[in-house]
């Protein structure tokens, strides 16, 4: 083996240092046993830091998050279309009387019709109205007792149990009128006081000129088929007595019930301004 | 109108009127006449057996006499 510049420990613990020199004698004999093993050594310096590692997978999504404030108003918008058409209204108060019109000229005869089905049976009665007015008729200026309202009953329109009430109102025309006023009711075959049977043999009378304007007055009269029947009495209402008037009417043909007026002062006028004419049966 | 003259009485209508009681003169041209049948009013626009009248009581004196 040769060695440069190498020191070396000698047995006998001096030292000394050889430059280029050999060792010769030397042989290798087989292997000794192995010695025990040393103590642990130190621990060794930290590391360097390592690379940095791959991006993470995305999060779950967050929760809501709270409401925001409102908006402010919008501008006005434009005006909308037309609505349609409104329904027809109800029908308006009744209007008073026309005048009377001219009588126009006579037609031709017409041919003669057929004959008509026979109709159902009505039903059974009850209360009607047969007529009635709220406008004065023809006044009376004068002491003559005047037709004022008339009412057609036409034929066959009462029968036997029935109850035909009258209701009248006389009325003073004018503050000034002093006289009584005196009213009768009628009835005849035709719309006039000449040749009419009275139906009540009493006059209804007013007094009390300037204080009295209006008096009401009724009646009623049984009809048994041949006759109408009342009482006599002057007062206006039925809330009294008197005497049993029978008066016959026929009740096949046409009958006209007549309001009259009369007043006692011939400078007076007086009229009658509301009658109705009702039927029971 | 037209009337006729029967005793005691008149027809009118073709139907016949017995006065029974006493008359009521109710205006100048107007008169009730109590009948069998009822008050009739009668006036001075009736023609009672082909006479006009123009006074209330001449027609009815004229109607009863």
């Amino acid at each position: 083996m040769a060695l440069n510049n190498t020191q070396l420990n000698r047995l006998d613990g001096i030292t000394k240092e050889y430059v280029d020199f050999s060792i010769s004698g030397l042989t290798a004999s087989a292997g000794g046993t192995s010695g025990t093993s040393g103590t642990s050594g130190i621990d060794g310096a930290n590391g360097p830091s390592g690379t940095s590692g791959s991006s993470g997978s995305s999060g779950s999504s967050g929760s809501s998050g709270t409401s925001g404030s409102s908006g402010s108003s919008g501008s006005s918008g434009s005006s909308g279309t037309s609505g349609s058409s409104g329904s027809s209204g109800s029908s308006g108060t009744r209007g008073t009387s026309g005048s009377s019109g001219t009588s126009g000229s006579s037609g031709t005869s017409g041919s003669s019709g057929t004959s008509g089905s026979s109709g159902s049976s009505g039903s059974n009665g009850a209360m009607k109205l047969l007529g009635f007015s709220g406008v004065v008729g023809t006044p009376s200026n004068s002491t003559n007792n005047v037709l004022s309202h008339s009412l057609l009953i036409s034929a066959n329109t009462l029968s036997s149990n029935n109850i035909l009430q009258l209701v009248w109102r006389m009325k003073r025309i004018g503050a000034s009128n002093a006289g009584q006023i005196f009213s009768r009711i009628y009835h005849n075959t035709s719309s006039s006081l000449t040749g009419a049977t009275l139906l009540v043999s009493t006059i209804f009378t007013m007094n009390g000129g300037s204080t009295q304007f209006l008096g009401y007055c009724e009646r009623n009269f049984a009809y048994d088929g041949t006759s109408l029947i009342t009482y006599i009495n002057a007062a206006f209402s039925e809330y009294t007595t008197g005497t049993i008037q029978t008066t016959a009417f026929t009740k096949t043909q046409d009958n006209y019930i007549i309001f009259a007026i009369q007043c006692g002062n011939a400078a007076d006028t007086a009229n009658i301004d509301l009658y109705k004419i009702f039927l029971y049966g | 109108m037209k009337i006729n003259k029967i005793q005691n009485g008149f027809l009118m209508n073709n139907q016949e009127y017995k006065i029974i009681g006493k008359e009521e003169i109710i205006s100048e041209t107007q008169v009730h006449v109590e009948t069998d049948k009822g008050v009739i009013l009668l006036d001075t626009s009736v023609i009672i057996n082909d006479n006009s009248f123009i006074d209330i009581i001449e027609f009815y004196n004229f109607l009863i006499n």
